[in-house]
C-alpha cells in the first residue's frame, strides 16, 4: 500500500482502475459473458442475473508528492450484467469530471488472458499484423550471423 | 491446425509485401475480376511503395526545396495523413521513411541501423490540393494507412463484378460484408506476440479491420512503428486493432494509436469513428467503451 501510494499519478490510477475493473468481473463475472455488450470468456456460471441498471462506485484515495487526491470510479452495469460506461470523477472538486480524468475513463482497462485458436470454433480468418516479406525474413538469417 | 473454414480456401495471392485471401461466400470470383484485382494490387505496389526507388513515394528522394505537383491518388493519401499528423501531434508522419531507412529497414533489407538515425531531421511538408510542399529531400512512407486504402479498392472492384458476400483480407487487414445467410464473418484477433493464440473475435458486417503489432517487423533494437520526433520505436504499446465502416478508416485508427498518448485518443475517435483495442507490454489492454467484439479475458487482474 505504501508502494502504491508513492507511485506516478497516471500508475496510481492504473492501478485502481485495474482493481475495480477485477471486482466487477468477479463479481458480476457470469452475466458479463452472456452480455451483448463486452463479453470475456469467464468461467463462473451460477451467479444471478441482474434485473436493473445500477451504478456503482469506489473512492480511492491516493497521495503524491505534492497532493493527496482522491477519485471516484463509478461503473454502470445493464440489467445484463454488461459495463456500459465507466466514469471517473474528482471527489474534492465536487465530482467533476475533470478533463485528464474524462479522457481516461473513456477506455475500459483490461487484462487479456487469450484462448488457443485450436480452441475456437468456426473462424473465418485471423486479424494480425502483416506476415513479413520474403526480402524481410531473407535478411535476418545474415543479420544474425554478424551478431 | 487452422481453425478456418477450409470449404471457402479463397483466392490467394501476393501484393503489396504481404499474403492476400479473397473470401466469396457464393459465386466464386470470376477471371476477369481475379485479374482486375491483381493488376490493382500490383499497380498501388508499384505506385507507392517506399522499396521503389521510381514510385511516387520515392519521388521526392533527390529533391530540392519547392512545390511540386502530385497525383489525385497521392494526394488523397496524404490528405489523410496531414489528418493524422495533426491529431497525434505531429508524430504519425509519412515523412518518417528515411528514419526507416537509416534504421536499416530500406529497399536493399540490409536490416542494419546506421549511424544516420541519431542526426535524422524529420522533413517539413505540407499540401495544398495537388500540390505538394517540401523543404528538401524527403522519402514518404504510407505503410501505415496505405495497405487499408488499398483493400477497400479491392472490395469496389468485387462489387464492379457483382460480388456482395465477400471478405477481403490484405495480410490480416480486412474489409467483410456479410455471409449470403445474413450472418457476420467472424475473424480471431491474433494475441500480439502469440501467434497461436487469440485474443477475441470480432464479428464483421460491412466493416473494415486493422490489425497491427510491434513483433513482426523486429531488428536489432528496432522495429516498424517508430516516433520519428524521439527517432525510436513506440514501446509503450505492442499491439492495436480497430474496427470502423472500412478498412482505410481502420488502418488509420491503428496507426494513430501507437502514436498518440491516451489524452489524444477521443479526438482521434471523433475524428475517425471507430472501436479499438490497445494492448500494453504487460498482458493488459485499453478497450474503447463501444467494443462489442468479445475479448478473452482473465478473471484475475493480480
Amino acid at each position: 500500500m505504501r508502494r502504491l501510494l508513492k507511485m506516478p499519478r497516471s500508475i496510481a490510477i492504473g492501478v485502481l482502475v485495474i482493481a475495480v475493473v477485477a471486482l466487477f468481473l468477479y463479481r458480476f463475472g457470469s452475466p458479463l459473458a452472456q452480455s451483448s455488450g463486452m463479453r470475456g470468456a469467464l468461467q463462473s456460471a451460477n451467479e444471478p442475473n441482474l434485473q436493473a441498471a445500477r451504478e456503482v462506485s469506489v473512492v480511492a484515495e491516493y497521495k503524491t508528492p505534492k497532493s493527496t487526491d482522491k477519485v471516484r470510479f463509478a461503473v454502470t452495469i445493464d440489467s445484463n450484467g454488461a459495463i456500459e460506461a465507466v466514469r471517473t470523477t474528482d471527489v474534492l472538486k465536487g465530482d467533476a469530471a475533470t478533463e485528464k480524468l474524462q479522457a481516461f475513463s473513456q477506455e475500459l482497462l483490461v487484462v487479456i488472458r487469450g484462448k488457443k485458436l485450436s480452441e475456437l470454433n468456426s473462424v473465418d480468418r485471423i486479424g494480425k499484423s502483416s506476415l513479413t516479406t520474403a526480402a524481410f525474413n531473407a535478411a535476418l538469417p545474415n543479420l544474425k550471423a554478424q551478431l | 491446425m487452422t481453425v478456418m473454414d477450409k470449404k471457402r480456401a479463397g483466392f490467394t495471392f501476393e501484393g503489396i509485401g504481404t499474403k492476400w485471401c479473397i473470401l466469396t461466400d457464393g459465386a466464386p470470383l470470376s477471371e476477369d475480376a481475379r485479374i482486375s484485382v491483381l493488376a490493382h494490387v500490383g499497380s498501388f505496389n508499384e505506385r507507392f511503395s517506399r522499396f521503389l526507388f521510381s514510385s511516387e513515394t520515392c519521388a521526392f528522394r533527390n529533391a530540392a526545396a519547392g512545390t511540386y505537383p502530385v497525383s489525385d491518388e497521392f494526394a488523397k493519401l496524404l490528405s489523410r495523413a496531414d489528418e493524422l499528423r495533426r491529431l497525434t501531434g505531429g508524430r504519425y508522419d509519412p515523412a518518417v521513411g528515411g528514419l526507416l531507412e537509416e534504421a536499416g529497414y530500406d529497399a536493399a533489407h540490409s536490416m542494419t541501423p546506421r549511424q544516420g538515425t541519431a542526426q535524422f531531421v524529420l522533413p517539413a511538408w505540407s499540401l495544398m490540393g495537388r500540390e505538394l510542399t517540401i523543404d528538401g529531400p524527403v522519402v514518404f512512407d504510407i505503410g501505415g494507412i496505405g495497405k487499408g486504402y488499398c483493400i477497400d479498392r479491392v472490395a469496389g472492384i468485387l462489387e464492379q463484378y457483382g460480388h456482395r458476400h465477400y471478405l477481403v483480407d490484405g495480410g490480416g487487414d480486412m474489409y467483410g460484408t456479410k455471409k449470403r445467410g445474413g450472418e457476420a464473418w467472424h475473424v480471431a484477433l491474433e494475441y500480439p506476440g502469440k501467434s497461436d493464440t487469440a485474443a477475441g473475435v470480432v464479428e464483421l458486417e460491412d466493416q473494415g479491420i486493422a490489425v497491427s503489432d510491434s513483433f513482426r517487423r523486429r531488428w536489432d533494437t528496432w522495429h516498424h512503428i517508430v516516433d520519428p520526433l524521439l527517432r525510436t520505436p513506440i514501446e509503450r504499446v505492442v499491439g492495436a486493432v480497430a474496427v470502423a465502416k472500412n478498412a482505410w478508416t481502420a488502418d488509420c485508427v491503428t496507426s494513430a494509436l501507437f502514436l498518440s498518448d491516451e489524452e489524444q485518443r477521443p479526438a482521434i475517435a471523433r475524428s475517425f469513428p471507430s472501436e479499438f483495442l490497445v494492448f500494453r507490454g504487460d498482458e493488459t489492454a485499453r478497450v474503447s467503451p463501444n467494443w462489442s467484439g468479445e475479448l478473452f479475458l482473465s478473471r484475475s487482474t493480480s
